[in-house]
């Protein structure tokens, strides 16, 4: 047995441990948000927060993963409310097949939570670390939600 | 039939029972009189009819197109409620099931080409419409008064300043007839017409609530993986079944057509499975063009050079040749199918763009009548012409019969890169006679191509016909798309366009924008070319000649207006192209700087006429994603063929463009009170000439052969 930290619950599931991250969550667990979309690492459809850091969890064997802190897409709105990223994306519309927004989302969390904590990055960090592959080519709608995503942040710090 | 199937709003409302009486609407084949139904029955999980009304007042519109991420579920709706007067925050959309009643005018249930708010667009406000004369009518019989002291919002009656739901009136109005002939809306009475209403699934989608067809979850269902043969056309020689049998969870190993699957409890254990069996294939037949690239572009310019090129007596021939290659769809989510045979019926849950093309595969299969079949569509990762394909519905029924239970099927990205329906590659030879102005006076192309056609009427025509060569009579109208409409020749002069089919192995369909992916390419690029002899500016001679097509001539301006025609920056150089599609027209200016063979797209600014426009913000979206999808494609699309094989296999070979690449774009939607039409592909056709004309405008050698990275090109 295997012990999985995800969305703060102690999951216990059995896998090979071969078995990526992505179908432990997605089979094991039961948490389909998560998408499968390569298998290689190279879409990012897939990731996760890792100990806060966004992972590709198709390319990590879930056994490597215990007594870390594992959030999926479904933990930023658990308590009901969006979070700023995902309410930012309603704003400007931006999925369109919607198949790789968990992972957007993962990563611009990663990203806005870094900023919190330090400097606001700038729009071609952002760029970069941004890296993950949309199909639908919604990318001109996530680089001004991502800005409005931090706007929304800060304010919140500021009020709290 | 056990399995519960969550649906979108399924999902959101946590299952509500339907055990509530309530009216339905009906309504007839479009494009014919719409006849309007209707009954007190409660929809069961596939609802038949267009409309539900509950007596709770919940009200549920069936969806005839498949939601690919192009935002059906919002434009089609948009259209009924504002009929209905129905209240938007709570009305409910749901995909449509097998039902012909449902199609569009291509005869079947087939989103594609474009059609969806053309071709639905009145009937969608049919059915608004006639539901709300009943509503209205039953009310006032309840009410003891007369229609015309009632009105109508938000999914309420009106009457002396109180407000009665629509639910009140439900089972009262489905006693009464739907008139045929009920009037529309005008213009002005309209209030959710032409709203950049947010798409109604995007909640849903950034929360990851939102159930496609690979997150499907039947009863006592197993998973597959698959194996396909590299070589296309080739059989399954040796497999070592034992080791696969090993793998912890791995059921059984099936041999099917050209293929081998692995089915396992869980979908990672067939995968692993699959990852073992070290499966042999026949070799390839090497008498039929199609096992290397070289070998096809070859039997494509033989078959040119067998029908000669054109001399036109004019005083300037441009004589030129050009190609494209084959391109996989990629769609994000893989191919998969979830099937379930039994004994007297078939249920599919896939994401798919055609019920009737999934059906008739499951029927063929399995021997059962179409009205058998059961088609759960859910939301699809992606379409792009895809998705209209059946070749994995085939093979998860199979499975399923094989297994005796619900099945998942899962491609793995590498099977869904090498087994795809490609973008024909085509190579197109243009000689344009010029006058002594340079201007077009005689238009001669021959291009060649394989067919996308035959396969396609191949499967509508009974089999006692399948003999009958119908390419050989009418060519191939899907590749040919756009490659006839010239506008820029001078009344009474037709293109002469000629195409040669050579029969290949490559399996080619229908991908995003479909003919005009490649002719807009070529006819752009090359009255770009004849304005480059003119010496005159590209926007110029075009507008210039465009004298009898107002259309395109307004959007070519708008576009070279926004786009800032003539002033780039320094370092910036522009290239502009027009294109007609999907009756549809759309100009583009492409904004762009080299700097050691790196391409940085800066801007590109398109305007679009539409025509009538039911959601402005879903009509830039899709514009803006098929720029994007179009850059990807002209910069490093490219699907070749070694031994059979395709080399490409996943995304470090096939790049996709990420938002690092992503230009600012800028949409212009002409007003317009004309007919709506075509919307999902017109942003992909004039992205690729006018980036080759900007480059062209950089100093670059023409280039005519796609992708621009084959001439050393790259995206930063």
């Amino acid at each position: 047995m295997l012990t999985l930290n995800i969305n703060g619950k102690d999951v216990e599931i059995k896998v090979d441990t071969d078995t990526p991250l992505l179908w432990a969550i997605r089979e094991e667990v039961g948490l389909t948000g998560t998408k499968f979309g390569c298998g290689i690492g190279q879409c990012g459809a897939c990731t996760v927060l890792v100990n806060g850091k966004p992972l590709r969890s198709c390319s990590v064997p879930a056994t490597a993963m215990s007594g870390t802190q594992i959030e999926t897409i479904e933990s930023l709105s658990a308590d009901g409310h969006l979070n700023t990223i995902q309410q930012a994306w309603l704003e400007l519309d931006v999925p369109q097949c919607g198949y790789c927004q968990s992972g957007q989302i993962m990563v611009a969390t990663a990203i806005v939570n870094q900023a919190l904590a330090g400097q606001r990055p700038s729009p071609e960090k952002i760029k970069q670390q941004m890296n993950n592959i949309c199909r639908c080519g919604t990318y001109n709608r996530i680089r001004p939600a991502m800005e409005r995503a931090l706007d929304l942040a800060y304010d919140a710090n500021k009020e709290a | 039939m056990k399995a519960t199937l969550l649906t979108r709003r399924h999902f959101l409302k946590n299952s509500a029972a339907f055990g509530v009486s309530g009216l339905l609407i009906g309504c007839s084949n479009i494009n014919t009189e719409v006849e309007l139904l209707h009954s007190n029955t409660p929809p069961t999980d596939e609802m038949h009819n267009w409309l539900f009304i509950g007596t709770d007042n919940r009200i549920i519109v069936t969806v005839p197109s498949a939601e690919m991420g192009q935002g059906v579920n919002t434009s089609l709706a948009q259209l009924v409620a504002d009929e209905l007067d129905a209240d938007w925050d709570t009305l409910e959309m749901r995909q449509a099931p097998l039902n012909s009643k449902f199609n569009n005018s291509l005869g079947m249930q087939l989103t594609g080409g474009s059609t969806a708010v053309r071709d639905y667009y009145l009937t969608m406000r049919k059915v608004g419409a006639g539901a709300r004369s009943i509503i209205i009518k039953a009310a006032a019989a309840q009410l003891g008064t007369t229609v015309a002291n009632l009105s109508t919002q938000d999914s309420h009656v009106i009457y002396q300043g109180k407000a009665f739901p629509y639910g009140q009136f439900a089972s009262d109005a489905a006693n009464w007839p739907v008139p045929d002939d009920v009037p529309l809306k005008s213009d002005d009475q309209l209030n959710l017409i032409g709203k950049s209403l947010p798409q109604i699934d995007t909640y849903n989608r950034i929360t990851g609530k939102a159930i496609y067809g690979i997150d499907v979850q039947v009863p006592n269902m197993l998973n597959a993986a698959i194996v396909q043969a590299p070589i296309f056309g080739s059989k399954v020689k040796a497999y070592n079944e034992a080791t696969a049998l090993q793998v912890t969870g791995v059921k059984r190993v099936l041999p099917i057509d050209g293929a081998l699957v692995v089915v396992a409890e869980k979908y990672w254990q067939a995968k692993k499975g699959a990852a073992v069996l070290q499966a042999s294939f026949s070799d390839y037949d090497k008498s039929i063009a199609g096992f290397n690239t070289k070998e096809v572009h070859k039997a494509y310019s033989d078959a040119l050079d067998e029908q000669g090129k054109a001399t036109p007596n004019t005083p300037y021939v441009l004589d030129v040749e050009y190609s494209v290659p084959w391109l996989a769809h990629a769609t994000m989510e893989p191919m998969n199918c979830t099937a379930w045979v039994q004994d007297d019926r078939v249920d599919l849950w896939l994401p798919t763009q055609s019920q009737t093309a999934t059906a008739k595969a499951a029927a063929d299969i399995t021997g059962l009548d179409t009205e058998q079949i059961h088609v759960h569509n859910q939301l699809l990762g992606g379409g792009f012409g895809r998705r209209g394909e059946t070749d994995f519905v085939t093979q998860a029924v199979q499975i399923s019969m094989m297994m005796k239970q619900p099945i998942k099927l899962i491609w793995s990205r590498e099977e869904d890169m090498q087994h795809d329906f490609y973008r024909p590659m085509v190579i197109s030879r243009f000689q344009v006679g010029l006058d002594a102005q340079f201007k077009p006076i005689a238009w001669h192309n021959q291009f060649a191509s394989s067919s996308v056609f035959e396969r396609v009427i191949s499967g509508m025509l009974p089999s006692a016909l399948k003999w009958i060569p119908v390419t050989a009579f009418i060519g191939d109208p899907i590749i040919a798309q756009g490659a006839t409409e010239i506008p820029y020749l001078p009344e009474g002069i037709e293109a002469d366009a000629h195409l040669s089919l050579v029969e290949s192995n490559i399996p080619v369909g229908f991908w995003r924008s479909v003919g005009h992916s490649s002719n807009a390419f070529f006819t752009e690029s090359v009255i770009d070319e004849a304005a480059q002899l003119a010496q005159q500016d590209g926007y110029e001679y075009r507008r210039n000649l465009l004298t009898s097509s107002p259309r395109e001539r307004a959007v070519l301006n708008k576009a070279a207006k926004l786009g800032n025609w003539g002033k780039a920056k320094t370092g910036h150089f522009q290239g502009i192209a027009v294109e007609y599609g999907f009756e549809s027209y759309a100009a583009m200016v492409v904004e762009l700087s080299v700097d050691n063979n790196i391409v940085t797209v800066h801007k590109v600014t398109c305007a679009v006429d539409c025509g009538k426009i039911v959601n402005p913000n879903g009509v830039i979206a899709q514009i803006e994603g098929g720029i994007n999808f179009a850059i990807s494609a002209a910069m490093h699309g490219e699907i070749s063929i070694e031994k059979g094989r395709v080399k490409q296999s996943n995304f470090h070979d096939y790049p996709i463009m990420r938002l690092n690449n992503a230009p600012l774009i800028e949409v212009h939607l002409m007003p317009s009170n004309e007919a709506p039409t075509g919307v999902g592909e017109v942003g992909v056709p004039p992205l690729a000439p006018a980036m080759a004309n900007a480059l062209v405008a950089a100093g670059q050698p023409r280039i005519r052969h796609l992708p621009f990275g084959k001439s050393g090109l790259r995206l930063a």
